[in-house]
Protein backbone atom coordinates (compact mmCIF):
# COMPACT_ATOMS: atom_id res chain seq x y z
CA UNK A 1 0.00 0.00 0.00
CA UNK A 2 3.00 2.38 0.30
CA UNK A 3 4.23 2.07 -2.37
CA UNK A 4 1.34 2.53 -4.15
CA UNK A 5 0.92 5.87 -2.49
CA UNK A 6 4.53 6.53 -3.12
CA UNK A 7 4.07 6.28 -6.70
CA UNK A 8 0.55 8.31 -6.56
CA UNK A 9 2.68 11.26 -4.72
CA UNK A 10 5.39 10.82 -7.85
CA UNK A 11 2.52 11.35 -10.50
CA UNK A 12 0.53 13.93 -8.50
CA UNK A 13 4.07 15.71 -8.24
CA UNK A 14 4.97 15.41 -11.78
CA UNK A 15 1.56 16.49 -13.26
CA UNK A 16 1.43 19.56 -10.46
CA UNK A 17 5.00 20.89 -12.18
CA UNK A 18 4.94 24.48 -13.95
CA UNK A 19 5.07 24.13 -17.83
CA UNK A 20 7.68 26.93 -17.87
CA UNK A 21 10.26 24.47 -16.26
CA UNK A 22 9.51 21.93 -19.13
CA UNK A 23 9.32 24.67 -21.85
CA UNK A 24 13.51 25.48 -22.71
CA UNK A 25 13.40 21.36 -23.56
CA UNK A 26 10.74 21.93 -26.14
CA UNK A 27 12.88 25.09 -27.57
CA UNK A 28 16.10 22.75 -28.44
CA UNK A 29 15.87 22.57 -32.14
CA UNK A 30 17.13 19.50 -33.67
CA UNK A 31 19.23 20.19 -36.70
CA UNK A 32 19.44 17.95 -39.42
CA UNK A 33 23.39 17.08 -40.08
CA UNK A 34 22.70 18.78 -43.84
CA UNK A 35 21.54 22.39 -42.13
CA UNK A 36 24.45 21.99 -39.34
CA UNK A 37 25.98 25.04 -39.06
CA UNK A 38 29.87 24.94 -36.93
CA UNK A 39 30.32 28.70 -36.47
CA UNK A 40 28.74 30.27 -33.81
CA UNK A 41 26.51 32.18 -36.38
CA UNK A 42 25.94 32.02 -40.31
CA UNK A 43 23.50 30.89 -43.19
CA UNK A 44 22.91 27.32 -44.68
CA UNK A 45 20.54 25.72 -46.88
CA UNK A 46 20.17 22.12 -47.40
CA UNK A 47 20.19 22.17 -51.07
CA UNK A 48 21.60 24.52 -53.51
CA UNK A 49 19.65 23.31 -57.10
CA UNK A 50 15.92 23.68 -55.73
CA UNK A 51 12.00 24.02 -56.85
CA UNK A 52 9.18 24.87 -55.02
CA UNK A 53 10.73 25.27 -51.79
CA UNK A 54 14.15 24.75 -49.92
CA UNK A 55 14.94 24.49 -46.19
CA UNK A 56 17.51 26.91 -44.70
CA UNK A 57 18.90 27.28 -41.11
CA UNK A 58 19.92 30.86 -40.27
CA UNK A 59 22.18 30.32 -36.92
CA UNK A 60 21.88 33.47 -35.01
CA UNK A 61 24.48 35.06 -31.67
CA UNK A 62 22.14 36.37 -30.08
CA UNK A 63 18.19 37.09 -30.31
CA UNK A 64 16.57 39.96 -32.19
CA UNK A 65 15.51 41.23 -35.47
CA UNK A 66 16.86 39.79 -38.75
CA UNK A 67 16.26 40.11 -42.51
CA UNK A 68 16.87 37.18 -45.43
CA UNK A 69 17.08 39.02 -48.60
CA UNK A 70 17.41 36.86 -52.30
CA UNK A 71 19.28 38.62 -54.97
CA UNK A 72 19.36 38.03 -58.34
CA UNK A 73 22.59 37.03 -60.17
CA UNK A 74 22.98 41.14 -60.94
CA UNK A 75 23.06 41.83 -57.19
CA UNK A 76 19.33 43.60 -57.44
CA UNK A 77 17.48 42.54 -54.06
CA UNK A 78 14.33 40.69 -55.58
CA UNK A 79 12.58 39.67 -52.34
CA UNK A 80 13.23 40.45 -48.62
CA UNK A 81 11.84 38.90 -44.88
CA UNK A 82 11.91 40.62 -41.57
CA UNK A 83 11.59 38.55 -38.52
CA UNK A 84 12.63 38.10 -35.25
CA UNK A 85 14.40 34.38 -34.15
CA UNK A 86 16.26 33.33 -31.32
CA UNK A 87 19.78 32.75 -30.33
CA UNK A 88 21.11 29.70 -32.14
CA UNK A 89 19.70 27.55 -34.59
CA UNK A 90 16.59 28.44 -36.63
CA UNK A 91 15.25 26.03 -39.26
CA UNK A 92 13.20 27.93 -41.87
CA UNK A 93 12.41 27.53 -45.60
CA UNK A 94 12.66 29.72 -48.59
CA UNK A 95 10.01 29.59 -51.31
CA UNK A 96 10.89 30.08 -54.61
CA UNK A 97 7.60 29.39 -56.51
CA UNK A 98 7.41 33.05 -57.72
CA UNK A 99 11.27 33.67 -58.67
CA UNK A 100 12.46 32.97 -62.40
CA UNK A 101 14.79 30.00 -62.90
CA UNK A 102 17.74 31.19 -62.12
CA UNK A 103 20.65 31.63 -59.91
CA UNK A 104 20.50 33.94 -56.66
CA UNK A 105 22.54 34.67 -53.36
CA UNK A 106 20.71 34.92 -49.84
CA UNK A 107 21.74 36.71 -47.58
CA UNK A 108 21.54 36.78 -43.93
CA UNK A 109 21.47 40.11 -42.18
CA UNK A 110 21.26 41.50 -39.27
CA UNK A 111 18.28 44.73 -39.24
CA UNK A 112 21.76 47.34 -39.81
CA UNK A 113 21.89 45.33 -42.90
CA UNK A 114 25.38 43.40 -41.43
CA UNK A 115 25.86 40.44 -43.22
CA UNK A 116 25.93 37.49 -41.14
CA UNK A 117 25.95 34.58 -43.75
CA UNK A 118 25.26 34.23 -47.31
CA UNK A 119 24.17 31.21 -49.91
CA UNK A 120 23.66 30.35 -52.89
CA UNK A 121 20.64 28.96 -54.57
CA UNK A 122 19.73 27.91 -58.10
CA UNK A 123 16.04 28.19 -58.79
CA UNK A 124 14.51 25.31 -61.11
CA UNK A 125 11.11 25.10 -61.00
CA UNK B 1 6.08 42.53 -70.91
CA UNK B 2 3.91 43.77 -68.54
CA UNK B 3 6.99 45.70 -67.24
CA UNK B 4 7.32 47.79 -70.43
CA UNK B 5 4.45 50.77 -69.85
CA UNK B 6 5.03 52.43 -66.38
CA UNK B 7 4.40 55.59 -64.67
CA UNK B 8 7.44 56.89 -65.92
CA UNK B 9 5.90 56.81 -69.25
CA UNK B 10 2.56 58.19 -67.75
CA UNK B 11 4.66 60.75 -66.62
CA UNK B 12 5.86 61.58 -70.16
CA UNK B 13 2.69 61.61 -71.57
CA UNK B 14 0.81 63.46 -69.13
CA UNK B 15 3.11 66.71 -69.94
CA UNK B 16 3.10 66.29 -73.08
CA UNK B 17 -0.48 66.41 -73.58
CA UNK B 18 -0.24 69.08 -70.87
CA UNK B 19 2.49 71.11 -72.32
CA UNK B 20 3.04 70.00 -75.78
CA UNK B 21 0.75 67.87 -77.68
CA UNK B 22 1.78 69.35 -81.09
CA UNK B 23 2.19 67.07 -84.26
CA UNK B 24 6.51 66.34 -84.87
CA UNK B 25 7.05 69.68 -86.72
CA UNK B 26 4.63 71.55 -84.37
CA UNK B 27 5.75 74.58 -82.58
CA UNK B 28 6.73 72.70 -79.10
CA UNK B 29 7.12 69.54 -77.25
CA UNK B 30 8.40 68.11 -74.16
CA UNK B 31 9.69 65.02 -76.10
CA UNK B 32 13.68 64.41 -76.61
CA UNK B 33 12.92 62.61 -79.70
CA UNK B 34 10.29 62.34 -82.71
CA UNK B 35 9.96 59.01 -82.21
CA UNK B 36 8.47 59.26 -78.81
CA UNK B 37 5.15 60.98 -80.35
CA UNK B 38 4.79 58.01 -82.44
CA UNK B 39 5.33 55.88 -79.37
CA UNK B 40 3.12 57.89 -76.99
CA UNK B 41 0.25 57.83 -79.54
CA UNK B 42 -1.28 54.96 -77.91
CA UNK B 43 -5.07 56.43 -78.80
CA UNK B 44 -5.66 57.21 -81.99
CA UNK B 45 -8.57 59.15 -82.74
CA UNK B 46 -8.28 58.45 -86.40
CA UNK B 47 -5.12 56.64 -88.13
CA UNK B 48 -2.43 57.25 -86.65
CA UNK B 49 -3.19 61.17 -85.79
CA UNK B 50 0.37 62.06 -84.27
CA UNK B 51 -1.54 64.05 -81.40
CA UNK B 52 -0.59 63.09 -78.01
CA UNK B 53 -3.80 64.21 -75.78
CA UNK B 54 -5.37 63.57 -72.66
CA UNK B 55 -7.09 60.78 -73.84
CA UNK B 56 -3.37 59.03 -74.81
CA UNK B 57 -2.43 59.90 -71.06
CA UNK B 58 -5.96 58.68 -69.64
CA UNK B 59 -5.37 55.47 -71.68
CA UNK B 60 -2.30 54.78 -70.06
CA UNK B 61 -3.22 55.32 -66.34
CA UNK B 62 -6.42 52.91 -66.84
CA UNK B 63 -3.93 50.47 -68.00
CA UNK B 64 -1.81 50.59 -65.12
CA UNK B 65 -5.27 50.95 -62.66
CA UNK B 66 -6.49 47.35 -64.30
CA UNK B 67 -9.29 49.32 -65.94
CA UNK B 68 -10.16 48.08 -69.24
CA UNK B 69 -11.06 50.07 -71.81
CA UNK B 70 -13.44 50.25 -74.56
CA UNK B 71 -11.09 51.93 -76.47
CA UNK B 72 -8.50 49.98 -79.05
CA UNK B 73 -5.44 51.42 -78.03
CA UNK B 74 -1.59 50.50 -78.77
CA UNK B 75 -0.47 49.70 -75.15
CA UNK B 76 2.56 47.07 -75.19
CA UNK B 77 1.82 44.46 -72.38
CA UNK B 78 1.97 40.56 -71.93
CA UNK B 79 0.92 38.88 -74.63
CA UNK B 80 0.43 42.08 -76.73
CA UNK B 81 3.67 43.33 -78.01
CA UNK B 82 3.26 46.18 -79.82
CA UNK B 83 6.46 47.33 -81.52
CA UNK B 84 7.80 48.62 -84.38
CA UNK B 85 11.39 48.82 -85.70
CA UNK B 86 13.75 49.14 -88.95
CA UNK B 87 17.43 49.76 -90.36
CA UNK B 88 18.64 51.92 -87.62
CA UNK B 89 20.29 54.33 -89.86
CA UNK B 90 16.32 55.55 -90.62
CA UNK B 91 14.38 54.35 -87.35
CA UNK B 92 12.88 57.78 -85.80
CA UNK B 93 13.60 60.04 -88.61
CA UNK B 94 10.77 62.09 -89.98
CA UNK B 95 10.20 63.35 -93.75
CA UNK B 96 9.73 66.50 -95.01
CA UNK B 97 6.32 66.59 -93.96
CA UNK B 98 6.48 65.09 -90.49
CA UNK B 99 6.01 61.37 -91.19
CA UNK B 100 7.48 58.64 -89.06
CA UNK B 101 7.00 56.35 -91.35
CA UNK B 102 9.36 56.80 -93.84
CA UNK B 103 12.32 56.28 -91.49
CA UNK B 104 10.44 52.80 -90.28
CA UNK B 105 12.13 50.79 -92.90
CA UNK B 106 13.10 47.44 -93.04
CA UNK B 107 14.38 46.67 -96.20
CA UNK B 108 18.15 46.58 -96.59
CA UNK B 109 20.20 45.53 -99.60
CA UNK B 110 23.48 43.82 -98.80
CA UNK B 111 26.69 45.12 -101.39
CA UNK B 112 30.09 43.57 -101.80
CA UNK B 113 30.68 46.34 -99.26
CA UNK B 114 28.05 46.27 -96.95
CA UNK B 115 27.40 43.17 -95.38
CA UNK B 116 26.10 44.58 -92.03
CA UNK B 117 22.69 45.88 -91.22
CA UNK B 118 21.55 47.22 -87.80
CA UNK B 119 17.98 46.58 -86.69
CA UNK B 120 16.29 48.65 -84.25
CA UNK B 121 12.63 48.32 -82.70
CA UNK B 122 10.10 50.30 -80.44
CA UNK B 123 7.47 49.56 -77.99
CA UNK B 124 4.44 51.07 -78.09
CA UNK B 125 3.68 53.37 -74.88
CA UNK B 126 7.44 52.50 -74.30
CA UNK B 127 8.08 56.47 -73.87
CA UNK B 128 11.03 56.78 -72.10
CA UNK B 129 13.17 53.77 -74.17
CA UNK B 130 12.98 51.52 -70.88
CA UNK B 131 12.94 48.74 -73.25
CA UNK B 132 13.21 50.24 -76.68
CA UNK B 133 16.60 51.91 -78.67
CA UNK B 134 17.04 55.37 -77.86
CA UNK B 135 17.51 56.95 -80.86
CA UNK B 136 21.17 57.95 -81.10
CA UNK B 137 21.49 58.79 -84.98
CA UNK B 138 21.11 61.71 -87.08
CA UNK B 139 17.94 63.69 -87.62
CA UNK B 140 16.34 61.80 -84.67
CA UNK B 141 16.32 64.38 -82.18
CA UNK B 142 14.36 66.97 -81.90
CA UNK B 143 15.85 70.84 -82.02
CA UNK B 144 16.39 72.07 -78.16
CA UNK B 145 14.55 75.25 -80.14
CA UNK B 146 11.10 73.09 -81.07
CA UNK B 147 11.06 71.87 -77.26
CA UNK B 148 8.71 73.35 -74.48
CA UNK B 149 9.69 75.37 -71.41
CA UNK B 150 8.11 75.44 -68.40
CA UNK B 151 7.04 78.86 -68.72
CA UNK B 152 5.51 78.61 -72.40
CA UNK B 153 3.73 75.08 -71.69
CA UNK B 154 2.58 75.83 -68.29
CA UNK B 155 3.90 72.81 -66.52
CA UNK B 156 7.00 71.16 -64.87
CA UNK B 157 8.49 68.66 -66.64
CA UNK B 158 11.87 69.68 -67.27
CA UNK B 159 12.00 69.53 -71.72
CA UNK B 160 13.70 66.97 -72.84
CA UNK B 161 12.97 64.44 -69.80
CA UNK B 162 14.14 60.87 -70.79
CA UNK B 163 14.91 57.99 -69.21
CA UNK B 164 18.50 57.43 -69.05
CA UNK B 165 21.04 59.76 -68.37
CA UNK B 166 18.77 61.83 -65.87
CA UNK B 167 18.11 58.67 -63.21
CA UNK B 168 18.30 59.71 -59.43
CA UNK B 169 18.49 56.99 -57.04
CA UNK B 170 16.88 56.74 -53.56
CA UNK B 171 17.00 54.19 -50.71
CA UNK B 172 13.35 52.17 -49.94
CA UNK B 173 12.88 49.78 -47.64
CA UNK B 174 10.42 46.34 -48.57
CA UNK B 175 9.61 43.55 -46.71
CA UNK B 176 7.78 40.92 -46.31
CA UNK B 177 6.95 39.33 -42.65
CA UNK B 178 4.21 37.17 -40.63
CA UNK B 179 2.80 39.43 -37.92
CA UNK B 180 -0.60 37.78 -36.47
CA UNK B 181 -0.71 34.39 -38.84
CA UNK B 182 -1.11 37.25 -42.05
CA UNK B 183 1.76 38.16 -44.29
CA UNK B 184 2.55 42.18 -44.18
CA UNK B 185 4.65 42.95 -47.31
CA UNK B 186 4.99 47.17 -46.15
CA UNK B 187 6.64 49.72 -48.84
CA UNK B 188 8.71 52.23 -46.48
CA UNK B 189 10.09 55.41 -48.53
CA UNK B 190 11.79 58.65 -46.74
CA UNK B 191 12.04 59.69 -50.74
CA UNK B 192 10.51 63.06 -51.39
CA UNK B 193 9.60 65.21 -54.09
CA UNK B 194 7.82 62.08 -55.88
CA UNK B 195 4.78 62.54 -57.65
CA UNK B 196 4.43 59.34 -59.32
CA UNK B 197 5.81 55.71 -58.18
CA UNK B 198 4.98 51.92 -59.07
CA UNK B 199 6.16 48.99 -57.67
CA UNK B 200 5.48 45.53 -59.69
CA UNK B 201 4.53 43.21 -56.84
CA UNK B 202 5.26 38.91 -57.51
CA UNK B 203 3.71 36.89 -54.73
CA UNK B 204 3.32 33.05 -54.49
CA UNK B 205 -0.23 32.59 -55.19
CA UNK B 206 -0.22 28.76 -53.66
CA UNK B 207 0.68 30.02 -50.35
CA UNK B 208 -0.94 33.15 -50.37
CA UNK B 209 -3.91 35.13 -51.18
CA UNK B 210 -4.29 38.98 -51.42
CA UNK B 211 -6.90 40.74 -48.75
CA UNK B 212 -6.11 44.26 -48.75
CA UNK B 213 -4.26 46.89 -49.96
CA UNK B 214 -3.46 50.01 -47.91
CA UNK B 215 -2.46 53.19 -49.39
CA UNK B 216 -1.45 56.00 -46.97
CA UNK B 217 0.05 57.98 -49.99
CA UNK B 218 -1.23 61.46 -49.11
CA UNK B 219 -4.77 62.95 -49.92
CA UNK B 220 -4.35 64.15 -53.03
CA UNK B 221 -2.58 61.35 -55.14
CA UNK B 222 -4.23 59.34 -57.63
CA UNK B 223 -3.52 56.06 -56.07
CA UNK B 224 -3.36 52.38 -58.54
CA UNK B 225 -3.49 48.68 -58.21
CA UNK B 226 -3.63 46.13 -60.58
CA UNK B 227 -4.13 42.63 -59.47
CA UNK B 228 -3.49 39.92 -62.28
CA UNK B 229 -4.53 36.95 -59.87
CA UNK B 230 -4.03 34.06 -62.09
CA UNK B 231 -0.32 35.42 -62.43
CA UNK B 232 0.00 36.13 -58.48
CA UNK B 233 0.85 39.46 -59.86
CA UNK B 234 -0.09 43.16 -58.22
CA UNK B 235 1.14 46.56 -59.66
CA UNK B 236 0.64 49.50 -57.40
CA UNK B 237 1.28 52.68 -57.27
CA UNK B 238 0.43 56.62 -57.32
CA UNK B 239 0.52 59.53 -59.52
CA UNK B 240 -0.23 62.95 -59.58
CA UNK B 241 -1.58 64.57 -62.85
CA UNK B 242 -1.41 67.95 -61.65
CA UNK B 243 2.27 67.06 -61.03
CA UNK B 244 1.88 69.22 -57.53
CA UNK B 245 1.49 66.72 -54.64
CA UNK B 246 3.64 63.87 -53.70
CA UNK B 247 3.89 60.18 -52.76
CA UNK B 248 4.20 60.38 -48.65
CA UNK B 249 6.75 59.34 -46.75
CA UNK B 250 6.97 56.64 -43.63
CA UNK B 251 4.81 53.62 -44.98
CA UNK B 252 2.75 54.56 -48.33
CA UNK B 253 2.21 51.03 -49.40
CA UNK B 254 0.94 48.27 -47.05
CA UNK B 255 -0.20 44.58 -48.69
CA UNK B 256 -2.12 42.09 -46.92
CA UNK B 257 -2.39 38.31 -47.56
CA UNK B 258 -3.48 35.60 -45.52
CA UNK B 259 -1.92 32.43 -45.61
CA UNK B 260 -3.09 29.16 -47.07
CA UNK B 261 -0.72 26.82 -45.94
CA UNK B 262 0.97 26.53 -42.77
CA UNK B 263 3.99 29.02 -42.56
CA UNK B 264 7.04 29.69 -40.09
CA UNK B 265 8.34 32.51 -42.31
CA UNK B 266 8.34 34.42 -45.26
CA UNK B 267 11.46 34.60 -47.24
CA UNK B 268 10.95 34.20 -51.13
CA UNK B 269 6.83 34.28 -51.14
CA UNK B 270 6.80 37.92 -52.29
CA UNK B 271 9.26 38.99 -55.35
CA UNK B 272 9.30 42.64 -56.82
CA UNK B 273 10.56 43.42 -60.14
CA UNK B 274 9.55 47.60 -61.34
CA UNK B 275 10.37 49.43 -58.74
CA UNK B 276 10.47 53.13 -60.06
CA UNK B 277 9.54 56.83 -59.32
CA UNK B 278 9.19 59.83 -61.01
CA UNK B 279 9.63 63.55 -60.04
CA UNK B 280 7.93 66.59 -61.13
CA UNK B 281 10.31 67.88 -63.13
CA UNK B 282 10.28 64.18 -65.25
CA UNK B 283 13.51 62.59 -63.44
CA UNK B 284 13.36 59.24 -62.82
CA UNK B 285 14.59 57.83 -59.53
CA UNK B 286 15.61 54.43 -59.19
CA UNK B 287 15.12 52.85 -56.27
CA UNK B 288 17.54 51.05 -54.30
CA UNK B 289 17.18 48.48 -52.19
CA UNK B 290 20.18 47.80 -49.45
Amino acid sequence: MKKVLLLLSVFLLVGCMDDDIISPIDDIVEVPESLQIEDVQGLKVESTIVSDEVRMNIKLPYTGTYRVKIRDISKNLVSQEKLDANEGDNILKVYVSSLENNGYTLELTDDNHDIIGIASIVVNN
Amino acid sequence: MDNVVTVSDLALVFAEAIGGGNSPNGSTTTFDYYIQTFIANIFHDEAFDGKIDFQDSYEILAYLQGVSSDNTTYITYKGRAIQSGGNESTFGTIDENGSYFAGIDATFKPTDSNKSFNFVHALMGDVNFSHSWEPDTEGTAIPTSQQANASVARMSMAAGSKFSGTAEEANLDLTSELKDGLVEFTIGSQVEEMIGAQFNIIYDRTRLVLDNVIFDTGNTMTNFSNHIEEDGKINIGSFDQNFEATVKTGTPYKLIFTPIVQLQNTSGLITFKVNEGVKADGTQINFIME
